[in-house]
């Protein structure tokens, strides 16, 4: 993995980081990104997601951007690209193998 | 009824799911958590609630709270509650079925960076045994001492502190190690090790420790106050009169010395005086042709100690000499005294000690000199009544 070293992202880490691809985002939107996006199949509990974000800042996946009182804004970073990147093509690559061997 | 109740933490601080269970239960009880001060924990009172409660480790700067950790948290129904010990920031939530965690790798995550900074907690642990420690590092006895004088030695040296520092610096070290432990096996298998008693042995180190150090902080008063003749204290001079060889100066600590310590929680108070006719030293040690009186005073908490002391003092033989009862009078309970066997190819004055005990207070006398003790016991009686 060229941005991560410590395996595949769990669900809750990637759906994390596919929310900041877009745009920045403060931690409250990044719940109801999730829950929207998977429709309310995948759980961020908001200890997940704090302990996610410090994570994530300290693997330089993300950059904290700007505080407004209680809200910290990040964005992705190019490392953060290459992880979610990696991760994709992961995914990508499971899914046709199941579907090779489905058919 | 008071609105806050205090109570000893009984579980290990680190015990995550064990600390969980018990706030959740004093919840139960109408115990809502708010603060913890060391080993205790302060609770408002209010009703009973069914509540889920949640141990969040506290970022890197426990003292002030994250913001953003509150405001996730309150978007997802919990409400922050306080700091406890700065290890966690707790959080309550009245969904009984509210997750704070929805990834168990995170959470490992973030229970290996916790363990890490309570790891390194254990630097400063380290500097508070040293601490405790260097306090007592002089303090040296041997066990026949213990056994034969216990009274004597515990008098003179901060025995009881040093053993009480020793065990409760074990019992803090043990918390610390056992919540370590626990940590770790919660970290292995994600449920609570049981009600680990590390929060008693907290409570139990904490509270010794804080007895040493107000032992050890306890003012000493006194030391080398300038008496006077005048005071009520016994000198060479009204044993020997003020003849030309006792030539007493003051100001001079060789010749005049005395201290007072104030009684402690565990040492009991004491003077100590000494005086020598004339700074003469014959091979490191005082020239023993020169008259000099030692006075050492201990007054003990209670009679039985003093007792103990006079008997302990007894059986120690002075160069030959053996201590001997003698008879009764200015209201003193035991009078005893010994006489070293003079060597007669020495030109050394002869040495006397005297034991006496009223109530509660010793007196230990030892005076190189002619003179004959049991003269001055009125003097001597009157000292132990003024004190």
């Amino acid at each position: 993995m060229a941005g991560r070293e410590k395996g595949p992202l769990t669900e809750p880490m990637y759906y994390v980081l596919m929310s900041f691809l877009r745009r920045e985002r403060c931690g409250t939107e990044i719940t109801g990104f999730v829950e929207e996006k998977t429709q309310g199949r995948v759980k961020l509990g908001p200890g997940t997601l704090y302990t996610l974000l410090a994570k994530f800042q300290e693997e330089g996946l993300i950059a904290e951007t700007g505080v407004d009182g209680r809200k910290r804004t990040y964005r992705i970073t190019d490392k953060g690209l290459a992880v979610f990147q990696e991760e994709l093509e992961r995914l990508r690559a499971c899914v046709t193998d199941g579907e090779e061997e489905r058919q | 009824m008071s609105k806050t109740v205090w109570r000893v933490t009984p579980v290990n601080g680190y015990d995550i799911p064990g600390l969980e269970g018990w706030l959740e239960r004093q919840a139960a009880k109408g115990l809502l958590f708010s603060m913890t001060a060391g080993p205790l924990t302060l609770f408002s009172r209010g009703e009973p609630a069914a509540l889920r409660f949640h141990l969040e480790p506290a970022p890197n700067k426990p003292d002030r709270l994250d913001p953003e950790l509150n405001a996730l948290y309150e978007q997802a129904g919990w409400r922050y509650l306080g700091l406890f010990r700065s290890s966690f920031a707790v959080f309550a939530s009245e969904q009984l079925d509210a997750q704070a965690h929805t990834d168990p790798e995170v959470w490992d995550y973030a229970l290996r960076r916790f363990f890490r900074r309570k790891l390194l907690a254990g630097l400063g642990l380290l500097a508070l045994n040293f601490v405790f420690l260097s306090l007592y590092w002089g303090c040296s006895f041997s066990w026949s001492e213990l056994r034969w004088f216990p009274v004597t030695l515990l008098s003179r040296q901060p025995v009881i502190a040093a053993a009480l520092s020793i065990l409760g610096l074990a019992l803090t070290d043990l918390s610390w190690l056992l919540g370590l432990a626990a940590l770790v096996r919660y970290r292995r298998a994600q449920k609570s090790s049981g009600h680990s008693r590390g929060g008693a042995l907290l409570a139990a180190g904490t509270l010794i420790l804080l007895l040493v150090l107000t032992e050890t902080l306890w003012p000493i008063t006194g030391l080398n106050p300038q008496l006077h003749p005048a005071d009520d204290f016994v000198t060479l001079a009204d044993l020997e009169g003020d003849g030309p060889d006792v030539q007493v100066n003051s100001q001079t600590r060789d010749y005049y010395n005395c201290g007072y310590n104030c009684a402690t929680l565990f040492l009991p108070e004491r003077w100590s005086f000494w005086q020598t006719a004339r700074h003469r030293w014959v091979n490191g040690a005082a020239d023993p042709t020169v008259p000099a009186l030692k006075l050492q005073i201990y007054r003990y908490p209670l009679p039985l100690l003093a007792g103990q002391m006079v008997q302990e003092q007894s059986r120690i033989h002075h160069n030959g000499g053996t201590y001997e009862a003698c008879g009764l009078s200015q209201r003193l309970d035991q009078v005893l005294l010994s006489l070293d066997r003079p060597d007669p190819e020495s030109a050394s004055l002869p040495t006397a000690r005297l034991i006496l005990r009223q109530g509660r207070t010793v007196l230990l006398a030892e005076y190189r000199g002619d003179q004959d003790l049991l003269q001055f016991l009125p003097r001597f009686a009157q000292v132990m009544r003024s004190l």
